[in-house]
């Protein structure tokens, strides 16, 4: 049984750390700063501790739901997408300034979160208890987890784009930048949902349950 | 034989009940949509007047009363403001920042969202929506908001660095609001010394050396707590506002202030509504034309949906602002996903050869539980924001949070019974409610 975070798992979060690095260096240099008035309305320390509990809760509601395995990864899904949206909406900023816009925006980014990735656990989980550890290690069973999506989620994340369309042809430059972090959460959550967080579980549930490895 | 006619009555009688559920329905959603649109005076009844709350573009503005559009999608009222610094003296840019920043936080926590304050030319521009509240947002504008207590002789013995919390609610006199206050330490001793004093005198609060209110005191308050009563709402509101965000650096003076463009751009809000009725209706249209009857009943859902959903911001109070659409349309987004998710396995078990009904329990009891999932994990996720965040995280969560209680019982009741009312009035025919289905059939 492999015991390691499965490589292209690594080699996705290890990407994301490098965004998050270069996204974390645009706001603290300055290079990326949100829309003034938005940023005055609302209280980071707030925002911050709330982006901390939505990792908590996320930890214990997959916990308490289903298992150890799928709350670590529900957890690492809400984190690594809340900080990635955050990070690459700084880097777009540098760019494009008024893109930074509306710092609860934030928080919509969990609900992409778990769109995406409580499916793909509910698929790994099942997989996992109709298969023989003889026919599949938990790493391909967390691969199948991954490329499973229903089509309810693709045609959610295109009714969520027509929205974004929607708004954009309806504005100005401030409208048009504005859907730009939820553009990112989407996109983010999908990559994180498919290339890290079935793998986490998979981590978890392969360093977990010994008993059954030996079987 | 026997058993056959008991069976035919059974289903006579089923087919009676969910006719009757579903006109029942439609015609409580046909109301509900008809009032949406047009609102009712019913004033002449002595009823509260029902204002319509569904956004429509063109020339019916009315629903703006219920859903008022916040400053960046509706009409604005802008304001230049200057400081006035005492004379020899200049304002700094530092000051002008600090006051910009401490006017943005009063017009948040005034539940202003969308506002937006700037400086431009050593000046400060503030733009708010063009509502009828502009009377009270402009008084929290144009104050500096020094607010101190002073003793009967006219002594100040405590300004708003000696107040750690305050908050207005109701008073015990009809339609009066009362200013709660909690002192720090050294605001505590300083108070209970005052009021032991002043028994049976009356102390002043004063903002910005005029008096406000002048409370008497029938007893030495030590314990840090006030309550002062009989200031209207938007008095007891606005002082509130003004001693949680602090005092302007320097007083300020209103240049003028005039009608405005919405932030997000001239005629924004017309075209948005268009545009976001035509993303609804292909989204209906989509749903309709892959599940047939099933998606029938799934865009007669989405669509109660939305209205519901502006129904109860409407009634929050929530404004028509890009925050209170985010919410909104995730919440939808999320029903769609939802019902999506269950007709995706319905139409799974149909390709299966199962029967119309026995394909819909299963789907409810396998795509239904993610579904569950979903909507009930970030719907206690919404409560726990709720309870930690007061400001706009937690008002953004309210919405939503609704929004996710209301998708919960559409997707998990509510289409459940109307998609069983229509498989028992329509009959089981695999075709009318998957395509590829029919196509089997057909073979």
């Amino acid at each position: 049984m492999n015991m390691k975070l499965n490589n292209n798992a690594r080699k996705a979060l290890i990407l994301s750390l490098v965004l998050g690095a270069l996204g974390l260096a645009a706001w603290l240099t300055g290079l990326a700063t949100y829309v003034a008035s938005d940023a005055r309305m609302i209280d980071f320390t707030q925002l911050w501790l709330c982006v901390l509990a939505a990792v908590v809760f996320s930890f214990l509601f997959g916990w308490a739901r289903y298992n150890l395995a799928s709350g670590a990864a529900l957890a690492v899904g809400t984190a690594h997408d809340l900080l990635l949206t955050w990070a690459l909406t700084g880097l777009i900023a540098i760019a494009l300034p008024q893109s930074a816009t509306l710092p609860l925006v934030l928080m919509t980014g969990v609900a992409c979160t778990y769109v995406q990735t409580l499916p793909r656990l509910r698929v790994a989980r099942q997989i996992y208890r109709t298969t023989s550890l003889r026919d599949a290690s938990v790493d391909e069973m967390a691969q199948q987890a991954a490329v499973s999506a229903p089509l309810a989620q693709w045609v959610a994340l295109v009714i969520a784009v027509l929205f974004m369309v929607a708004a954009v042809v309806s504005g100005n430059i401030r409208m048009l930048a504005s859907p730009v972090p939820i553009v990112i959460a989407l996109l983010v959550s999908l990559y994180s949902a498919r290339a890290i967080t079935p793998f986490v579980w998979s981590y978890v549930t392969a360093t977990r349950r010994p008993a059954r490895r030996r079987a | 034989m026997a058993k056959d006619i008991s069976t035919r009555k059974s289903g006579a009688g089923a087919k009676a009940i969910a006719a009757v559920t579903l006109v029942v329905a439609l015609l409580l959603t046909g109301v509900f949509m008809y009032y949406g649109v047009m609102g009712r005076d019913m004033d002449a009844e002595g009823l509260y007047k029902l204002l319509p709350w569904l956004p429509t573009p063109g020339e019916n503005t009315r629903w703006r009363q219920a859903l008022v559009p916040g400053a960046d999608l509706g009409e604005t009222m802008r304001s230049t403001l200057t400081l006035t610094p005492a004379e020899g003296e200049t304002v700094t840019p530092e000051q002008l920042e600090e006051s910009v920043r401490i006017l943005s936080l009063r017009l948040a926590e005034a539940g202003w969202a969308g506002a937006q304050v700037e400086v431009a030319d050593g000046k400060i521009l503030a733009a708010i929506s063009a509502s009828a509240d502009a009377v009270h947002a402009l008084a929290l504008l144009n104050a500096q908001g020094e607010v101190a207590f002073a003793t009967p002789t006219g002594e100040k013995f405590m300004t708003d660095e000696h107040i750690a919390r305050a908050w207005y609610s109701p008073a015990q006199e009809a339609g009066m609001f009362a200013l709660n206050l909690e002192m720090t330490e050294e605001g505590k001793q300083l108070f209970a010394e005052k009021t032991q004093e002043l028994v049976g005198q009356s102390i002043s609060i004063l903002l910005d050396g005029q008096s406000v209110a002048d409370p008497r005191i029938s007893q030495a308050l030590v314990d840090g707590f006030a309550s002062v009563p009989g200031f209207t709402e938007e008095q007891a509101r606005n002082l509130a506002v003004m001693l949680r965000s602090g005092p302007l650096p320097l007083p300020v003076a209103e240049e003028g202030h005039e009608q405005g463009a919405a932030l997000l751009g001239e005629g924004v809000l017309d075209r948005l509504v268009t545009a976001l009725l035509v993303v609804v209706a292909l989204v209906l249209v989509f749903v309709i034309a892959r599940y047939r009857v099933g998606g029938l009943v799934v865009a007669w859902v989405l669509a109660l949906q939305l209205a519901l959903m502006h129904f109860f911001a409407a009634l929050m109070g929530a404004g028509y602002t890009l925050s209170t659409l985010l919410a909104v349309y995730g919440s939808f987004v999320l029903a769609a996903f939802s019902v999506l998710l269950i007709l995706g396995g319905t139409s799974d078990d149909l390709s299966r050869g199962r029967s119309v009904q026995q394909a819909l329990r299963d789907s409810y009891g396998n795509a239904g539980h993610t579904s569950l999932d979903v909507l009930g994990g970030l719907l206690a996720l919404s409560v726990v924001l709720i309870i930690m965040d007061t400001q706009a995280i937690g008002n953004f969560m309210r919405i939503l949070g609704v929004g996710l209680l209301l998708d919960l019982v559409l997707v998990h009741m509510v289409l459940r019974v109307l998609m069983t009312s229509t498989i028992h009035l329509v009959g089981e025919n695999t075709s009318l409610y998957h395509r590829r289905g029919a196509a089997k059939e057909a073979v």
